[in-house]
């Protein structure tokens, strides 16, 4: 060591002086500097970073997946540059996001699966009425069980579920985890997933291993893909990964109404039925900000519109601001029409 | 000692001596043979005696929702708490972002010069500009602001707490339980409820931090008033202090040292829940880590981990010198300071310029010094050159960048680009490791064999095989066995709770799991540890690796462990491993280099060979160390079952991620407490173990 | 010999220590009947057993006894660093066992100071912030606590060392700051718990000089505990033999030595210094006149080494006289060579 070591000074003295001198400094720093021309990470725009007027900030959840960012992101650009409210974007987990709904600390959520949130839906939009359902967001999912299409290109059986009754077929997805029989990734348990019940009704020779979170499932698909290697795996469209990977789903049994219905008593022996993905609202947003709410609940486009934003994210490394700016421009006609 | 040890139990014969543990396997076997030809169900525990924890915490979660925006409670306490706590993150953000790059970097080199000295003024320069260069500028300070505002709450709170556990007896045998489950309780469990009582955003982001931060400093401030020499609080007692003078003029200043490591592993604790709190809406670094598992870039999580682990050093190397402080240490002369690879040529040199710079570094400190008169002023000043010239330095950036840089943010065009490689290297890894050749070797078959012959066997063992009551008996009978009757009260009563939560067969899932991840991270930890404790150059070479795996986010690395062992149970265990291994070694090195050198020179003149040597002396004397390091190497592997849980271990942790993701918070907390119940039992016994080998 | 007045500066009547989770109890149950040892009932120790004694103004009085027998547990009770079971300890005429809280810091603040075995200084302050302290949490203004510290740091021989720390200094210098800071409140009585026993012997003798010096000119009435013999007969102006929470004896240097009471005190005798610690007049044939052809005057608390040398060049017997210069008694060789073996 050749510093020079300070000296004297009792530890407790030298600590309370570092301390007012950070303190100086930073008070300091905040005075001197100009203001930041570059704004912080969008998210945290600070309501003071907005000509507020007397408009309240319109707060929007952004859930994790690319779709929610681009839906957010069309939304703040238009009630910023269009009805004048300030907008701030608060990145939130998809199920946290109704009980902060649910208070006022959020005013919308622009894209809920249906499949993954009766129970919120229940709790808060028919029992306590404290979140309004505000209208389809045009967008529909839909869920089911994935597999890459080489697979099903060399074992043509396997593109329905009665493939998977063959021990054999059923047998190429086995794992150390699932013993004799093949796995069947589930994947994020907020979703419902019926998939239990479908492979005990129909005597599928599978075992669900639990992957905990998407991430997980998303991980292990690179990586059998990279390796051409068969997986089977629960799994929704629209979503990114479609674009990146060449993937086929298993044809389940139709889904009907009656079969619907048997959910939760373990009879489900159906496919998933199609999501109409839809928008909620905190329930005093109508008072505090009409407009805004009109504007919400108007607001829907196709499946296309928002794969076309995807795409740009994911696969050309856009932000999802600039794939909304860009959009925002080509598509005028769509817009318009969601203003009060 | 170690020959005496043998000497003493070879007295009696080895029946004799093994007497309590014959008695006890007997027990245990008739006890699973009674259960096996009796005709009840005893596999899994009864679910009638479930306590039902989770109705009542759900219904009050219900209600919380439902009252939250009305209900005074929540009006006039969690509402300006969350505010206030809210303003300050605002604030120091701003503060942050508003300064110019150059400032920031040249106030915290500064800082780390007036605290230690050049190197670490260097130090912490180039891994702030690293993370600048990583384009993570401004992540960063976000980061840093949630950091140094949990850690001022953790500390507000904490330092007090700590005082009043360490002055009254009955405050501290509260706290402590509380504390201990704060820091095994998963912070998953809490996470949807902080959201709850105080909003979206930032506020409970901070809140989570500081209830999983502030565990260290409260308990090091209350060991450190209670270690206070008992002769210094008496003379101060004989001197007729009162009970605040005696506290502030010789407890707390004889603390000191005790709460300043306190303060750092409460900032390092902090550090480790960034990416955790970037869940519930805290942004910065742990965002960018979360969004890179998202979507798979595993090049960029990796440069978002690495400047975690960036500040991590610095907060981490500040806050040890601002402990490290040594009010005696006399300023060493310049030609004891000539470094060892200078030329001698040079030296005169080095002088000469070496004494011109000390001259120009005291210049603020002399200049003050003309304007003082009082002499203890003086001394003062001329005691902190380091921080005045310091100072100086800083304000003179300040200045200029204010006037001369307009843009705060770190410039765009300077990119330093690790993700691209790190895509690559993962890249290769997937294909070529996954299984090498058409051998059965690789990664892939690794894990599956695992799964097979490790981890299958020992679940069914724990969960299937063993009825419950076998389970507990054994627990009983270790606990009886490392540390007396309360220990045994203790194993037993946490196994019951964990039955009656209702956790019985997840929990020993989980705890094979956990059994199977220590051993095997034993199995790399212990070698490595004596190779450490032979060799300085060794240990030289894993210290900086087993910081780097200490402080470096698991979620970072959690992508290609998937790819690279499948989901399931075996990506856990390879996690939760890398995350154990390190104070396995520390503590294994660290027992073996602690062996008394008298005793180790007098195995010498007995003719030892170094084999010997470690054998007979080294290994045995080392044993209540290598015994702590199981202790936390199991607590560790414990704090990463969420973690596991999330990329298929299934069992307690997913319960926890489930509970989180449904906002069931009773499923969470369930799941929760039985991790805890299992940790304290665990930890206890390993820790009675650990005590009875020194008490020998 | 320092000057003792008659009054009692401190008294101790009936002291009890008793450690356990009951001592009440035990201390009733030893009340009505009193076997001789100190287990009693299991996991209580009777530390101090029913002790009494007076220290007159002035006087040191030292207690020595081997480690376990209580005198550091007394002398802790005195100062109240723990309470007796039961007793009463007078202070000028209060008894300090009831004093509350507020009254005990007065005590302390004023009148009763110590000085530790194991130094007991702080080692976060300076020397001199550690000999001011007393007078710190007194209340004393900075300028003046620091000029009465400087004073006692200069009178215990340590000037030039007061901005140092403790650890920085010996142990010996340390045990001078220690004196410092206890004379430093300029206290009616100094209390000193084994204060030079972790010395080196030389460094040992060194602070018992130095003690002796500052004695001479303080007179204060101090209370001395050590497991030395040889230190005790050195200090004290009476000593108290301490076993098993007793004490054994209590006398004069020359008392113990002469008339050691039972074989436990006789042990300790058996090596004492008596050259030293006998005077004249200990060992003399008391008596007024009557002597004939005596030709030298000794005084009468003339150590015996002083005396020996004038009479191994004078075969005559001398008489021993008192401070007024009037002879008490007459020494010989006989007499002198008797006291100086032990008796079997």
């Amino acid at each position: 060591m050749i510093e020079r070591r300070p000296q004297g000074l009792s530890t407790l003295v030298r600590s309370a002086y570092t301390l007012l001198v950070v303190f100086m400094l930073a008070a300091c720093g905040g005075a001197t500097s100009t203001p930041s021309t570059d704004a912080p990470a969008a998210n945290d725009a600070a309501p003071t970073s907005a000509p507020a007027g007397d408009k309240p900030t319109i707060k929007l959840a952004e859930n994790s997946w690319t779709g929610s960012s681009i839906n957010v992101y069309v939304a703040k650009i238009l009630i910023e540059k269009e009805l004048g409210y300030p907008v701030e974007i608060v990145t939130i987990d998809e199920n946290a996001q109704w009980a902060a709904l649910a208070s006022g600390d959020l005013s919308a959520s622009l894209e809920v699966w249906p499949s993954g949130h009766a129970d919120n839906r229940k709790t808060y939009i028919e029992e306590q009425k404290v979140i309004n359902d505000i209208g389809e967001l045009g967008v529909v999912g839909k869920i089911g069980w994935f597999l890459p299409k080489y697979v099903v290109d060399q074992h043509p059986e396997l593109a329905t579920w009665e493939g998977f009754k063959d021990p054999e077929l059923a047998g190429l997805f086995k794992t150390a985890e699932t013993g004799n029989k093949g796995q069947f990734l589930a994947g994020d348990p907020a979703w419902v997933q019926y998939d239990e019940d479908i492979i005990n009704n129909l005597g599928l020779e599978l075992q669900i291993v639990r992957a905990g979170s998407e991430q997980a499932v998303l991980a292990a698909l690179d990586s059998a893909y990279s390796r051409q290697e068969p997986i089977l795996f629960y799994f929704w469209t629209p979503h990114s990964v479609l674009a990146k990977y060449d993937l086929t789903t298993v044809q389940l049994p139709e889904y009907t109404d009656e079969c619907g219905a048997k959910a939760g008593t373990g009879q489900v022996d159906c496919d998933y039925p199609p999501d109409n993905l839809y928008k909620i609202a905190w329930s005093g947003l109508e008072s505090q900000a009409p407009e805004v709410y009109t504007f919400l609940s108007k607001f829907n486009y196709s499946n296309e519109d928002q794969i076309s934003m995807i795409a740009a994210v994911d696969t050309d490394k856009k932000s999802p601001e600039e794939a909304a700016q860009q959009w925002i421009d080509s598509h005028e006609d769509v817009w318009k029409a969601w203003l009060p | 000692m170690a020959t005496q040890i043998q000497t003493m139990s070879i007295t009696k014969p080895l029946w004799q001596r093994s007497l309590k543990l014959i008695v006890a396997g007997l027990v245990l076997v008739v006890l699973y043979a009674c259960l096996r030809f009796i005709p009840v169900e005893t596999s899994s525990f009864p679910k009638e005696w479930n306590l039902g924890l989770r109705q009542p915490v759900d219904q009050l979660q219900r209600w919380v929702i439902a009252n939250r925006t009305t209900h005074p409670i929540f009006l006039s306490i969690f509402v300006p708490l969350s505010s206030s706590i809210d303003l300050s993150m605002r604030w120091a953000e701003q503060v942050l972002l508003n300064t110019s790059w150059v400032g920031i970097v040249t106030l915290i080199s500064m800082l780390g010069y007036a605290l230690s000295g050049f190197r670490l003024a260097f130090v912490s320069a180039f891994m702030l500009l690293l993370c600048g260069l990583f384009g993570l500028w401004e992540e960063s300070m976000q980061t840093l602001a949630l950091m140094l505002i949990s850690v001022c709450c953790a500390l507000l709170l904490g330092i007090p707490l700590g005082i009043l556990a360490g002055c009254y007896r009955s405050v501290d045998r509260v706290v402590r339980p509380i504390l201990d489950g704060m820091q095994t309780l998963p912070a998953f469990v809490y996470l949807i409820p902080l959201l709850l009582l105080f909003g979206v955003g930032r506020v409970p982001a901070v809140v989570a931090t500081v209830i999983y931060a502030i565990p260290p400093v409260v308990r090091l401030t209350s060991l450190g008033i209670q270690q206070v020499s008992s002769s210094a609080v008496e003379a101060g007692r004989a001197f007729g202090s009162t009970g605040s003078q005696l506290l502030l003029k010789v407890q707390l200043p004889l603390a000191m040292p005790a709460i300043m490591t306190g303060i750092n592993q409460t900032i390092m604790m902090a550090l480790s829940m960034v990416v955790i709190a970037a869940l519930i809406g805290a942004g910065g670094l742990g965002r960018e880590v979360v969004m890179a598992l998202d979507r798979l870039e595993v090049g960029k999580g990796f440069q978002a981990g690495l400047a975690i682990v960036f500040l991590a050093v610095i907060l981490d190397r500040l806050s040890a010198a601002l402990s490290q402080i040594d009010p005696l240490s006399e300023p060493i002369p310049l030609e004891e300071r000539v470094p060892r690879w200078l030329p001698s040529r040079l030296e005169p040199l080095f002088l000469v310029v070496g004494g011109a710079f000390e001259r120009v570094i005291s210049l603020p400190a002399e200049l003050l010094c003309l304007f003082i008169q009082n002499k203890g002023w003086r001394r003062l000043i001329r005691r902190s050159t380091n921080l005045l010239s310091g100072l100086c330095v800083v304000l003179i950036v300040f200045a200029i960048t204010a006037w001369f840089l307009p843009q705060n943010s770190f410039p765009k065009e300077w990119r330093l680009d690790l993700a691209t490689p790190v895509d690559g290297l993962v890249a290769w890894m997937k294909v070529n490791l996954y299984r090498i050749g058409d051998l059965p070797i690789g990664t892939g078959p690794f894990s599956d064999a695992l799964t097979l012959y490790l981890l299958n066997p020992m679940r069914s063992l724990l969960r299937d095989i063993l009825p419950w009551p076998v389970i507990m008996a054994g627990a009983t009978i270790l606990g009886f066995y490392a540390g007396g009757w309360r220990l045994a009260l203790l194993s037993l009563g946490s196994l019951v709770m964990i039955g009656l939560l209702g956790m019985w067969e997840h929990s020993m899932d989980t705890l094979s799991q956990v059994l199977i991840t220590v051993i095997c991270a034993f199995v790399i930890a212990f070698p490595l540890g004596i190779l450490a404790s032979q060799s300085e150059r060794f240990a030289a070479f894993l210290r900086p690796i087993l910081d780097f795996l200490q402080t470096i986010p698991t979620f970072v690395y959690l992508t290609p462990v998937i790819m690279l062992f499948n989901v399931g149970r075996v990506p856990g265990l390879i996690a939760a491993a890398l995350y154990a291994i390190p104070p396995g070694i520390r503590l294994t090195t660290l027992g073996l280099r602690q062996v008394d050198t008298a005793v180790i020179e007098a195995a010498r003149a007995f003719g030892s060979t170094r084999r010997q040597l470690l054998v007979k002396v080294q290994l045995p004397m080392a044993l209540p160390s290598i015994m702590l390091g199981v202790n936390q190497m199991i607590m560790m592997v414990l704090a990463m079952v969420i973690i596991a849980g999330l990329v298929g271990s299934g069992a307690l942790g997913l319960e926890v991620v489930t509970g989180l993701r449904r906002i069931q918070t009773g499923r969470g907390l369930e799941a929760g407490l039985a991790i805890v119940f299992l940790a304290i039992m665990l930890d206890r016994i390993t820790q009675a173990w650990a005590k009875r080998q020194s008490d020998l | 010999m320092t000057p003792l007045s008659s009054t009692s500066m401190l008294s101790c009547q009936n002291i009890w220590k008793i450690f356990g989770r009951t001592p009440e109890r035990v201390l009733r149950k030893l009340n009505s009947a009193s076997p001789h040892d100190t287990k009693v009932d299991k996991g209580h120790v009777v530390a101090v057993r029913d002790v009494s004694f007076d220290v007159r103004k002035g006087e040191t009085f030292v207690v020595m006894g081997l480690s376990g027998s209580g005198k550091s547990t007394l002398i802790r009770c005195i100062s109240r660093l723990s309470d007796p079971t039961d007793g009463r300890i007078m202070i000028d005429g209060q008894d300090i066992l009831k004093m509350k809280p507020n009254e005990l810091r007065e005590l302390r603040r004023h009148k009763v100071s110590m000085v530790f075995q194991n130094f007991g200084l702080f080692p976060h302050r300076r020397v001199i912030d550690n000999v001011a302290y007393g007078l710190e949490v007194r209340g004393i203004p900075k300028k003046e606590r620091l000029a009465i510290a400087a004073e006692m740091i200069e009178l215990v021989g340590l000037a030039g060392w007061e901005h140092h720390f403790p650890r920085q200094l010996s142990g010996g210098m340390q045990q001078r700051v220690g004196l410092a800071r206890a004379l430093a409140v300029k206290p009616d009585i100094l209390l000193y718990d084994e204060p030079f026993s972790a010395l080196d012997p030389l460094i040992r003798r060194e602070m018992q000089d130095e003690l002796l010096r500052l004695q001479s000119s303080l007179h204060k009435t101090s209370i001395f505990i050590t497991h030395d013999f040889v230190e005790a007969l050195k200090l004290g102006d009476r000593i108290a033999i301490m076993r098993n929470g007793e004490f054994v004896q209590v006398g004069t240097p020359q008392e113990l030595v002469l008339k050691p009471c039972n074989d436990y005190v006789k042990a300790f005798v058996k090596d004492a210094p008596r050259a030293k610690v006998l005077t004249a007049s200990s060992v003399m044939y008391p008596g007024g006149m009557g002597f004939t052809n005596i030709r030298q005057n000794v005084p009468g608390s003339s150590s015996l080494e002083e005396v020996l040398p004038l009479l191994s060049d004078h075969d005559q017997p001398m008489a021993v006289v008192n401070d007024a210069g009037t002879p008490i008694g007459m020494i010989d060789r006989k007499a002198v060579l008797r006291a100086l073996t032990p008796s079997t």
